[in-house]
């Protein structure tokens, strides 16, 4: 895949990848377009490259997913050196922009859930992938998937119900 | 309630696409061509040659009155020389 190519695919996952790096950021929308630009710089300069084992997205998600991995740690190793950071402790504008209230809900709730039954269900429901795209994304079995789904469904219905 | 939160999240995404920055604003650092820095190196490599493939390698040129100068400082000796000389010079030859 040349880069021209590429570059048309980022841009026809854009709106997706956006909502994915938004999960895996925790809402903190500056961070989640920090964590994009890196994974578009790292996919057009070639240090990210897409073999073809997977669909297109679900190798997009994955690498937005690793990254925003690293991002955290280093967000926890710059915390642990007592560097003050941007969003600690503030409601995210993301949180304050949602209006509807049954969207507000399931944000409170969220992150309550593990992380995995997390990332599942947002891929599930807010991407519409298969479990076993799902699976794919996160590096993990089938049936691993399977359970996180139905684990994740079980206790975000429950949660959702007491709040 | 797999249809209830599937409702909850197609919201969710509906709010959050009312926000989604821009492709050429998240972007805008990976537009840089990939090319460009292979390129650079090149471009330096090829610098580098022209530039010493130009510049004459001068072969070191005496003229005969340096040769001369050089001989004549070769075989310079100071008049003081008889000084060092001692009693004992050349008996442990």
């Amino acid at each position: 895949m040349d880069r021209a190519e590429l570059e048309q695919q980022l841009q026809a996952f854009h709106a997706g990848s956006f909502g994915w790096a938004l999960a895996c950021c925790d809402r903190d929308r500056e961070e989640a377009e920090d964590v994009l630009q890196t994974v578009y710089v790292k996919v057009l300069d070639g240090k990210a490259r897409f073999e073809g084992r997977a669909a297109f997205r679900t190798w997009l998600f994955a690498v937005i997913r690793r990254t925003a991995a690293a991002h955290r740690r280093m967000r926890w190793l710059r915390r642990l050196r007592f560097i003050p950071q941007n969003g600690d402790g503030v409601v995210s504008v993301e949180q304050e922009l949602i209006r509807s209230e049954r969207a507000a809900a399931l944000l409170r709730v969220l992150p309550r859930l593990a992380r995995r039954q997390r990332e599942v269900l947002e891929l599930v429901f807010y991407h519409d992938m298969t479990i076993e795209q799902a699976g794919q994304t996160l590096g993990i079995s089938l049936g691993s998937a399977r359970v996180h789904y139905e684990r994740g469904k079980k206790r975000l219905a429950a949660l959702l119900e007491e709040s | 309630m797999t249809d209830d939160l599937r409702a909850r999240f197609a919201e969710l995404r509906d709010e959050e696409s009312r926000t989604i920055p821009k492709f050429a604003v998240v972007a805008p650092a990976s537009r840089r061509p990939y090319w460009r820095r292979p390129a650079a190196a090149f471009a330096f490599l090829l610098l580098v040659i022209v530039i010493a493939s130009i510049h004459p390698r001068r072969k070191p040129t005496f003229t005969p009155d340096d040769r001369a100068a050089a001989r004549a400082i070769a075989t310079w000796h100071p008049p003081t020389d008889f000084l060092l000389r001692m009693p004992s010079t050349g008996v442990s030859r």
